[in-house]
């Protein structure tokens, strides 16, 4: 069949599958459809940790400092985390299966070190239990960590 | 800590009560004090319409109302649409006409498109479009939520004839 003698919108053959072209329902629908589907978020163990991370609020800008000690000393804090609490890695290639990377490169893109490199880069994290600071478990860490950035 | 707040309510036609911070809002008591996990929290700044809730006969995003607010009101979640194991035809057309896929929306759109119904039983395709949207779903395209809930006002309807 040459594509001159071609029609389109054929119906070439009529045979049922038992797959193609049914309209199975979604095995885990009905849970999904009451509510009782139970995602991560959903879960609730004993003795969990939140987290909270402090982005940037600039695109580019120089970290003078940080001051993370009313965020520690805060009732349920149990760890808060900056670049200084990472170890310090030098130019080096990764391996990351199908590509590579650049170490530093990457490392930067963890935790800001000198420099927020992007509005909503990661400056520092702070881990609490819920109940004692419940009540600035929203913004833990951006009410309590000082912040000494500065457009550069 | 501030002194946590005495509230008894109605959800899904039973008494609850509950102690909840002034600050909390009818979300997160609904998901973290009470534990009725349904209603999502997308965005916590009524964007995303995935915390939606029945309040009052009115929908509203739980996450833009305070748990202190809701004493002595009626609320109905995602948890109440469905009558013991038997689905609201809202679910059942949600299901049948793919209209979900992840579901973290879905528990928004079904309150949604049922509080549409009850007021509106015949509406436009139009009409769901803006009645819907303030619902995200950032999985179907819109399409089959839409049809999902035509076909569930002409099945009510024929039910009721």
């Amino acid at each position: 069949m040459t594509t001159a003698d071609y029609e389109p919108n054929v119906v070439l053959s009529t045979k049922d599958y038992d797959v193609i072209g049914s309209r199975p329902i979604r095995p885990n629908g009905a849970n999904k459809v009451t509510g009782r589907s139970l995602y991560g978020v959903d879960y609730q163990a004993a003795g969990l940790l939140h987290g909270k991370v402090l982005s940037s609020p600039h695109g580019h800008a120089r970290i003078r400092s940080i001051d993370t000690s009313r965020a520690e000393a805060l009732e349920g804090v149990r760890a808060v985390i900056t670049s200084k609490d990472l170890p310090v890695v030098g130019d080096g290639v990764v391996d990351l299966g199908e590509s590579t990377g650049d170490v530093k490169y990457l490392q930067d893109n963890v935790l800001a070190r000198k420099k927020a490199l992007y509005k909503g880069h990661a400056i520092a994290a702070v881990a609490a239990t819920r109940a004692p600071t419940s009540s600035r478990r929203r913004y833990p860490s951006s009410t309590s960590i000082t912040r000494h950035l500065c457009r550069s | 800590m501030p002194a946590k707040t005495y509230v008894q309510t109605t959800i899904n036609g039973e008494a609850v009560d509950f102690l909840c911070e002034p600050r909390q809002s009818l979300l997160e008591c609904l998901r973290d004090v009470i534990g009725l996990t349904g209603s999502k929290e997308g965005c916590n700044d009524g964007n995303c319409g995935a915390c939606t809730v029945v309040l009052d006969g009115r929908i509203v995003t739980s996450c833009l109302v305070l748990g202190v607010e809701v004493e002595g009101r009626d609320i109905t979640t995602i948890e109440g649409i469905a009558v013991g194991s038997t689905l609201h035809p809202v679910q059942q057309a949600y299901l049948e006409n793919a209209a979900l896929q992840c579901g973290i929306c879905t528990p928004g759109f079904i309150v949604a498109s049922k509080a549409l119904l009850d007021q509106n039983p015949n509406p436009t395709e139009h009409e769901i479009r803006f009645w819907l949207a303030n619902n995200l779903c950032r999985c179907t395209g819109y399409d089959k939520i839409v049809r999902a809930v035509m076909d569930a006002a002409n099945k009510m309807q024929e039910a009721a004839v």
